[in-house]
Parts: structure tokens; sequence; C-alpha cells
């Protein structure tokens, strides 16, 4: 059975520091080497994110790409212009990576997905040359 | 989870079916793309798959041995495929062999070789 997909990308932009709070500078030297920097750094994020469902017969789509963009901004506007350790609750207690970002990301997209349409896939781009695949 | 750095070499190549009406090969060379995707789960203290050091280490290690070289020297037959192989064999003696999910060798624009485990 043929299984259509809708893919839409939105930008944001954070900083972020990768290090441990209660490890000393040399463990968090030792884990996350040239990404440790006592100030921090920022990117300009590109999250990806896949819907699949039925195609409405009237509209032609699977969801109007409006409320996809409500969805993907809804979850970024809290990330975006900010940083991400001190700002964000749920990154107080969890090392802003891109890695932890993704799954943040995931979980906030899910709560906002209409029951008829499925959340497949998202890709978070910290970069051009480093980015997140997590497919559901 | 799917973990992807994205790396470049530059070398020069022929293949056998590439020569011009004289039957001389035709030497090239491409700036390639090298996507590695890895796969895990983050590390629930570092929030890490894997250290970007290490990743950099490792796949540097490998592909130093590639750039800026004649890839005819190489390997016997050094086609995208072959390329993508031999990356591949390589990876799968390293320290991040057992998060290795994917190669993609993007030769061109046009052209992109992809090897995987799945």
């Amino acid at each position: 059975m043929l299984q259509t997909s809708i893919s839409r990308k939105i930008y944001f932009s954070s900083g972020h520091r990768y290090a441990v709070d209660h490890w000393s500078e040399d463990q968090n030297k030792k884990a996350f080497g040239s990404c440790y920097s006592p100030h921090g750094h920022g990117h300009n994020y590109i999250l990806e994110a896949t819907f699949s469902g039925s195609v409405n017969p009237d509209t032609g789509m699977i969801l109007d790409l409006r409320e996809i963009d409500r969805i993907l901004k809804t979850v970024t506007n809290e990330l975006d212009h900010r940083f991400l350790n001190t700002d964000i609750d749920f990154f107080k207690t969890s090392v802003p990576t891109t890695e932890n970002v993704a799954s943040y990301l995931v979980d906030k997209i899910l709560k906002l997905t209409p029951d008829h349409i499925r959340l497949t896939s998202i890709r978070l781009y910290e970069s051009e040359d480093l980015w997140v695949d997590i497919k559901l | 989870m799917y973990l992807t750095k994205r790396f470049s070499i530059r070398a020069i190549h022929t293949l056998p079916s590439e020569v011009d009406s004289s039957g001389q090969l035709l030497i090239h060379g491409h700036d390639c793309y090298v996507d590695v995707t890895l796969k895990g789960h983050a590390d629930a203290q570092t929030g890490m798959l894997l250290s970007r050091d290490l990743i950099d280490q490792e796949v540097l290690k490998v592909l130093s041995k590639y750039d800026k070289k004649n890839l005819n020297h190489l390997l016997s037959v050094p086609s995208g495929e072959s390329l993508c192989q031999a990356f591949w064999d390589e990876l799968s003696n390293t320290n991040i062999k057992n998060y290795l999910a994917r190669i993609e060798l993007i030769e061109t624009s046009k052209n992109t070789f992809i090897i995987s485990s799945a």
C-alpha cells in the first residue's frame, strides 16, 4: 500500500554549551573535546519534520501546510534566540546536544500532531555537516 | 537515532570505461562529500551518541589515505561503489565500528553512492 508523506522545514537559532555542570573542567574537556567551551556557541538549526497520512480527497493534502507550520513554529519558537542550557527547563538537567534537542522536539511535535496523521521522522541539522535523524 | 557527520575528500581517478577516442585514459578529479551515519542512543550523561572528536579522529584517519591522492594507486577499479566499500571496510576496523550504519559518497551533484547495514 502506498504511503504519502510531507516534509516541511523550519529554521531557528539557539545558543548552547556542551558541559555537565557537576563535572570538572578536565572531565568536560575529555568528554566534549572541541565542543566544550565555558562560554558556549550557537547554531542556525534546520528542523525537517515528515508526516504521513491519508490524502484528504477534498483538499488534496495530508494536512494543511499552515497547520504544519503552526506546529513547527510552536515548538521551535520556544528555542529560537535562546540559550538552551539556561532558558529551557529541560536542558537545565540535560546537555542540549543535537541528539537531545532532536528528542525534545519529537516529544513536543507529537503532542501537537493531530490524531489522523503520523509524525514519521525528523531531521535536525546543527550545521551543513552534522545532523541527527529520529525515525518513529 | 542516527547521527550523520559530513566530511569531504578531493582525489583523482580514472575508470576503464573513461577513455578518449585515442584510447587514452581520462584522468579527472572530484570534490566529494562523505556522509558517515552512526546509529545508537544518546548517552544519558553527555547527551551524545558519540564524541564528535572521536568520530573526526577515526573517520579522518581513513579518509586521509584517499584525500588528494590518485585513487588508481589505491584501488584496482576506483569507482564510487568501490570507494564507498573501501571506506566501509576500513571504518569497520575503527573505534566507531559498532555504530556504523551508512556511508553516502556524493561524488557530484548527480552521482551518489550509498552503502548501509540495512
